[in-house]
């Protein structure tokens, strides 16, 4: 049974992953549509695939490590998009390009 | 093939349009490839470490995700401020 589960959650998260990547290279439209396919990934995607391997595994000093990567990209990807998405709207000259004070 | 192989094997498969996106289109689409490859990567590695039953595989992405996070958001810095993509 928990193996179920835990197959379930990695195949969750690796749809997730995948469909993400999909969306982001099939979807039509500028550079702000696609950047919204990054969240889906690290703040869902990625999580759900720590919590399933974290649930196969059951040694502390993996689901440890399994948990801070999780985290540590979780964290990260909304910080990439916003970078990236303002970056965008600078080369788009919706806003200026001095950095803030 | 057990469920953890294939899972493996999706997620092979899907950094093929993640390279796709990080190398044609505007920079900043480049740049957006870019962290979907990472992404991609960070969970290929943890599945494979699952597969193998290599702990030690984590230590790949325990290390890429600090080094990718200052990686793009040093590309969005010198991305900024120029518009050479047409």
């Amino acid at each position: 049974m928990t193996h179920a589960i835990a197959l379930a959650l990695v195949a969750a998260g690796c749809a997730v992953v995948a469909a993400s990547v999909v969306g982001a290279v099939v979807v039509r439209g500028d550079v702000f549509l696609r950047l919204h396919f990054v969240t889906p990934a690290t703040s869902l995607g990625v999580p759900l695939l720590a919590v399933g391997l974290c649930i196969q595994s059951g040694q502390p000093w993996v689901v440890a490590e399994v948990l801070l990567i999780a985290l540590l990209l979780g964290a990260a990807g909304p910080v990439l998009e916003a970078a990236m998405a303002r970056t965008a709207a600078q080369r788009h000259g919706v806003i200026a390009s001095e950095q803030p004070e | 093939m057990s469920g953890y192989t294939v899972c493996c094997i999706v997620l092979a498969a899907t950094l093929a349009p993640a390279l796709l996106l990080g190398s044609r289109g505007a920079p900043v689409e480049r740049l957006l490839g870019l962290a979907l490859v990472n992404v991609v990567v960070n969970a290929l590695m943890l599945v494979l470490a699952q597969v193998q039953h290599q702990s030690y595989y984590l230590a790949v992405p325990l290390v890429l995700v600090p080094l990718s996070l200052a990686g793009t958001l040093v590309f969005t810095r010198l991305l900024g401020g120029r518009d050479d993509s047409s």
